[in-house]
C-alpha cells in the first residue's frame, strides 16, 4: 500500500488553476521531491496534503484513508515549514515535545523521545536553549526533530533549506538523507532547486504550470526527459530549431548547413517522430568547440559562431557562443588543451547520440 | 551667504556637545511633566491648601482619608467598574485585532475608522449620547450602564495597542501548531496568546488606567449610587479645597503604579518582550 496516493488532484484559486490533474503515489520509506519553478503549484500540493488547503476536486489518501475534508491536526503528517515556524516562546525541547503533548504522550516518554531526537539531529544538550540562540542550521535541525519525533507517515518539506548558504545547504541535504535512511520515515520534499532535488531524492515529480511533466528517478529525468521543459529545467540545454525532412521508426532526418543528419529519437519523446519541425537539444557538457570546420559524416552537428563570453569556473570554463540560430552555452573541462578567447570564430559541434529531440515549440 | 556656513559649525558643535544639549532639553521637559505631581505629593503632607512650600508637614490628612468611608467606597466602586470593563474591552480588542490581521472582509476599512473614531469625538458628545441612549432604553444609571460607558471609552485604546502585536504575529506558527496535532483553541492558548501577550498586557494596562481615571462619561451616565473616585474628587473640589484632595490624588497615582507593577510581575513581560 502506498503511504500517500494522490488522484486527479485539482485546485483552483478564483480563475487561476494552480494544480491540474495531478496523480502520483509515494511508497513507504521513499524520498520524493516535487520540483518546479515558482508558481508551478508544488507548494499548493504540499499544503493540500498537510490540510491547509482543500482541493477543488480529486482525492488524497494517506495510508489508504481518504483525508480530504480532515483538519490538519487530524492527519498523520508533519511539515517542516519554509521559514521553519519554530515557536519563539518555547525552548528547543518544548518545541520538540509540542506534538507529543497534543497526542497525550506521558511526560517521561516525551522527555525520553525528545532527548533521543536531539541526539539523532546532532543537538544533544541543546534542549533548554531558546530558539533565537541557535544558528540557522541548528534551527533547521530543530524543525526536523519537531516533525520526526511524532513518527508521522510522511514528513512534508516546504523548501526549508532555501535560506541557507550553499555550503550549509549541501551539508544539510546530506544529513537529511542520512536521517531519512536512519529513521525510514517517508519524505516528501518540495523545492525549486533542481540541484537539491537531484542529490537527495529517490524519485522526482517535475511540475510545470500546475501539471506534472514527468515522474522518475533523478537519472531517468536527467537522461530521458519527456519534454523540453523538463530537459531545460533539470540541467541546462541548448536547442536548435529544425524542419524534419524525413521520419523513420526511431529517427528523424533533418537538414543542417546543407547536410542531412539522422538523429535518434528516444522512446520517451516519440511524438517528435510525427512533428513537422523539431527542437534538437544538447547539454552544454556534450558540446565541443573547434577552431576549424571538420566536414560532417552525418553523425554530428556543426554550427559556426563567435565566442561572446567566457566564464572561468575553476574546474571548467563556460563559453557563450553566438551562432546564427541561437546563443550556445558550452562547458569545456579545464583539462582540454585549447582555450578560446572572446571574439574568436569557432565551430560548435555535438554528436547525434547526445541529442534530445522534442517536437518544436515554435509553430512552423 | 551660503546656508552651510551656519549649518556646518552648528553640526560640529552638536556632534561634540550633543549629550549636554540633549540634557538641556530633557531636564526642563521632565520638570514640566513631573513638577506638578511632585508639588501635589509634597502638598499632601501640608496642613494648609494654599501655602507653598508647606510650613508644617503632617500625616493628618492621610488619617482623615483613611477614616473617610465615602472616599474608600469611591475607590472600591472605581475598582469594581474598571476591573470588569477592562477585561471585556481587552477581549473585544483581541477579537477585533485577530480578525483584522487575519482576514479580508467587506467593510474592513469602515470598521477600522469606527473603532478609532471615539478617540476624536468630544467626550461630552458621547457622554450626552450615551445618557440619551440609556434614557431611551429606560436605564437609571446603574452599575452596568457605567461599565458599558467605560468599555466604549477604553476599547479604542486597547484595540490600537493590541492590533500591532497581531499584525506582526507570524500566522504560520498557528499552522505549525495545527500540523503538530493541536486544535484551534489549544493553538490560540498555547501559541497565539503567548506571542501577543506583551501587546495585550500593554493594551490592558492602558485601558485600565484610562478607565480608572474616566470622569466625563461616568459623570453623565451614572445614577446617584455610582460614585467613582474621579467623580467623588470632583464633588469634593466643588465644595471645599482641603489637603485631603492632594492625598486622594496621590492615592490615585499609587493605584496606577501598583497596577503596572503587578502586571509586570504576573506576566513576566520583560522576559517575553526581550525574546
Amino acid at each position: 500500500m502506498s503511504i500517500v496516493s494522490i488522484q486527479d488532484l485539482r485546485k483552483e484559486f478564483g480563475n487561476v488553476t494552480a494544480v491540474e490533474g495531478a496523480n502520483f503515489d509515494i511508497e513507504e520509506g521513499e524520498f520524493v521531491s516535487v520540483l518546479g519553478p515558482s508558481g508551478s503549484g508544488k507548494s499548493t500540493i504540499l499544503r493540500m496534503i498537510a490540510g491547509f488547503e482543500s482541493p477543488t476536486s480529486g482525492s488524497i489518501e494517506i495510508l489508504g484513508k481518504e483525508v480530504v475534508g480532515m483538519a490538519p491536526f487530524e492527519r498523520e503528517v508533519n511539515m517542516v515549514f519554509q521559514d521553519l515556524a519554530l515557536f519563539p516562546h518555547l525552548t528547543v525541547a518544548e518545541n520538540i515535545k509540542y506534538g507529543l503533548q497534543q497526542k497525550g504522550v506521558s511526560k517521561d516518554e516525551q522527555q525520553r523521545r525528545a532527548t533521543e531526537m536531539l541526539e539523532i539531529v546532532d543537538l544533544a544538550g541543546y534542549g533548554n536553549r531558546d530558539i533565537d540562540q541557535l544558528s540557522g542550521g541548528e534551527q533547521q535541525r530543530v524543525a526536523l526533530a519537531r516533525a520526526l519525533v511524532n513518527e508521522p507517515s510522511v514528513v512534508l518539506f516546504d523548501e526549508p533549506l532555501a535560506s541557507l548558504d550553499r555550503k550549509l545547504r549541501q551539508r544539510m541535504q546530506f544529513e537529511l538523507q542520512q536521517i531519512q535512511e536512519e529513521t525510514g520515515i517517508t519524505f516528501l520534499y518540495v523545492t525549486h532547486d533542481q540541484e537539491v532535488a537531484m542529490s537527495v531524492s529517490d524519485r522526482m515529480v517535475v511540475l510545470n504550470e500546475g501539471k506534472i511533466e514527468q515522474i522518475g528517478t533523478p537519472e531517468e529525468i536527467y537522461r530521458d526527459p519527456e519534454s523540453q521543459f523538463v530537459a531545460q529545467f533539470i540541467g541546462d540545454l541548448n536547442s536548435v530549431y529544425s524542419k524534419v525532412v524525413e521520419a523513420n521508426d526511431d529517427t528523424v532526418e533533418v537538414q543542417t548547413n546543407g547536410t542531412l543528419v539522422r538523429v535518434p529519437v528516444m522512446e520517451t519523446t516519440t511524438p517528435a517522430l510525427n512533428a513537422e519541425a523539431v527542437d534538437i537539444g544538447v547539454r552544454p557538457q556534450n558540446v565541443t568547440l573547434q577552431q576549424t570546420s571538420s566536414n560532417g559524416d552525418g553523425t554530428a552537428f556543426e554550427i559556426g559562431g563567435t565566442v561572446i563570453n567566457r566564464m572561468y569556473r575553476g574546474d571548467n570554463i563556460a563559453y557563450i557562443v553566438d551562432t546564427e540560430d541561437e546563443e550556445f552555452l558550452v562547458i569545456e573541462q579545464q583539462d582540454t588543451r585549447t582555450e578560446f578567447e572572446i571574439g574568436e570564430d569557432v565551430y560548435v559541434q555535438w554528436k547525434t547520440d547526445d541529442c534530445l529531440v522534442f517536437p518544436s515549440k515554435e509553430v512552423a | 551667504m551660503n546656508v552651510n556656513t551656519i549649518i556646518r559649525p552648528l553640526e560640529r558643535f552638536l556632534e561634540d556637545h550633543g549629550k549636554q544639549v540633549g540634557l538641556l532639553v530633557l531636564i526642563p521637559l521632565f520638570l514640566f511633566l513631573w513638577l506638578p505631581i511632585i508639588v501635589v505629593a509634597l502638598m499632601s503632607f501640608s496642613d494648609s491648601v494654599l501655602t507653598f512650600p508647606p510650613e508644617n508637614l503632617t500625616l493628618e490628612f492621610y488619617h482623615i482619608f483613611v477614616e473617610n468611608s465615602q472616599a474608600r467606597s469611591a475607590i472600591f466602586t472605581s475598582l469594581q467598574v474598571s476591573a470588569v470593563a477592562t477585561p471585556i474591552a481587552v477581549a473585544l480588542a483581541i477579537m477585533y485585532s485577530y480578525a483584522f490581521a487575519k482576514y479580508d472582509f467587506p467593510g474592513k476599512g469602515v470598521i477600522t475608522v469606527l473603532i478609532a473614531l471615539p478617540l476624536i469625538v468630544p467626550l461630552i458628545v458621547v457622554g450626552i449620547a450615551l445618557t440619551l441612549l440609556f434614557g431611551m432604553l429606560g436605564g437609571s444609571g446603574s452599575y452596568w450602564e457605567v461599565v458599558i460607558a467605560h468599555i466604549v471609552r477604553i476599547l479604542p485604546f486597547a484595540a490600537l495597542i493590541i492590533l500591532p502585536s497581531f499584525l506582526s504575529f507570524d500566522t504560520t506558527l498557528e499552522e505549525a501548531s495545527k500540523d503538530l496535532g493541536a486544535n484551534s483553541i489549544t493553538t490560540f492558548r498555547r501559541v497565539t496568546l503567548p506571542n501577543i501577550l506583551p501587546g495585550v498586557v500593554a493594551g490592558g494596562l492602558l485601558a485600565f488606567t484610562i478607565s480608572f481615571n474616566e470622569f466625563v462619561y461616568t459623570y453623565f451616565v451614572r445614577g446617584t449610587g455610582m460614585e467613582t473616585l474621579p467623580v467623588y474628587l470632583w464633588g469634593r473640589i466643588e465644595h471645599t479645597m482641603t489637603p485631603e484632595i492632594n492625598v486622594i490624588s496621590i492615592v490615585f497615582l499609587a493605584v496606577a503604579v501598583l497596577m503596572v507593577a503587578l502586571a509586570v510581575i504576573i506576566t513576566d513581560v520583560e522576559r517575553i518582550t526581550i525574546r
